[in-house]
C-alpha cells in the first residue's frame, strides 16, 4: 500500500475552471440535521480515481474496471464523512446519507464547482483534486 | 477450527477487501457468505448459521444496526458479530455494542 498525500493548492481552481469535466470521477454524499442538508463533493481525473481505487482494494491499477472504481469512490466519500462526523458531531445529531458516484459525461469542471458553495483544490502527485460543499436549508 | 463468516456490506470492493483481511490474517476460513445489506443477511442467517458476521453499518434498505436489533429481537445474534466501519461516533457504536455487537472494528485508511 502507498499513500496519496492531497496538498491545498488554492490556485489550482481558476486553471481547472474551463476544463472539459468528461471522464472524472464524481463522488457526493449529504449529511443532514432537520430542515439542513449538506453536500460533499470530491471529482477526480480518471488516473487518480483508478490508483485511488487499486489502493483501496488492494489491486493493481490496470486489473480495474469502471464499476469497481465507481464503488471504491462511493466508499471513499464514505470513509471521509464518516471521519468528519466522528470528528464534529459524537453525538449523532447529523445523519449520513448513501454515498453517489458517477463518471462526469459533459460539461466542464467550472460548471461542476459552481454548483458548490465552497470549493478546494488539491494537488495529489501534480495531479488535481477537486472538492465541494453545498448547503441546503428547507 | 475453521470458521463460516458471512460478510455484510453494500460494496462488493469492501466485502472484497474484508475476504482478503481474513485471508491474509491466517484465519481457516471454512465458508465466506456475503450479503449486500442487513436484510439479504437475514435471509441468509434464518437458513444458515454463521461463526462470525463481519458487518459494514451503513447500507441501503437495512443498516448494521438495524440488522443488529431484529436478530436481538430474534434471538439470533450470532457468537460473534463485529461492525466493520469507518465511523467512530460514539453513540452510534454504543448502540451496537448495547445490541450485542463486539468491536467495533475501526477502519483506517
Amino acid at each position: 500500500m502507498f499513500f496519496m498525500v492531497p496538498e491545498w493548492d488554492p490556485e489550482l481552481l481558476a486553471e481547472l475552471g474551463p476544463q472539459k469535466a468528461e471522464g472524472w470521477y464524481q463522488g457526493m454524499v449529504v449529511v443532514s440535521r432537520q430542515q439542513i442538508k449538506i453536500g460533499l463533493w470530491v471529482w477526480c481525473p480518471p488516473q487518480v480515481s483508478r490508483e485511488l481505487a487499486a489502493n483501496i482494494m488492494a489491486l493493481e491499477p490496470g486489473d480495474l474496471d469502471s464499476e469497481q472504481i465507481l464503488d471504491a469512490f462511493r466508499e471513499m466519500i464514505n470513509m471521509v464523512a464518516g471521519g468528519v462526523l466522528t470528528a464534529v458531531d459524537p453525538q449523532s445529531s447529523w445523519t449520513m446519507g448513501l454515498p453517489q458516484a458517477h463518471l462526469c459525461q459533459h460539461g466542464s469542471l467550472g460548471q461542476l464547482l459552481a454548483s458548490t458553495k465552497e470549493q478546494m483544490a488539491f494537488n495529489v502527485d501534480d495531479r488535481p483534486v477537486l472538492a465541494g460543499l453545498s448547503v441546503q436549508s428547507s | 477450527m475453521p470458521i463460516r463468516v458471512l460478510i455484510v456490506d453494500d460494496s462488493a470492493s469492501m466485502r472484497a477487501v474484508v475476504k482478503k483481511t481474513l485471508a491474509a490474517a491466517g484465519y481457516a476460513v471454512q465458508t465466506c457468505l456475503e450479503a449486500q445489506n442487513g436484510a439479504e443477511a437475514l435471509e441468509i442467517l434464518h437458513q444458515e448459521p454463521v461463526d462470525v458476521v463481519l458487518s459494514d453499518l451503513h447500507m441501503p434498505e437495512m443498516d448494521g444496526l438495524e440488522l443488529l436489533r431484529t436478530l436481538q429481537k430474534e434471538g439470533k445474534v450470532p457468537p460473534c458479530f463485529i461492525l466493520v466501519t469507518t465511523e467512530g461516533r460514539k453513540e452510534r457504536l454504543k448502540e451496537g455494542l448495547g445490541l450485542g455487537a463486539q468491536g467495533p472494528e475501526g477502519l483506517d485508511f
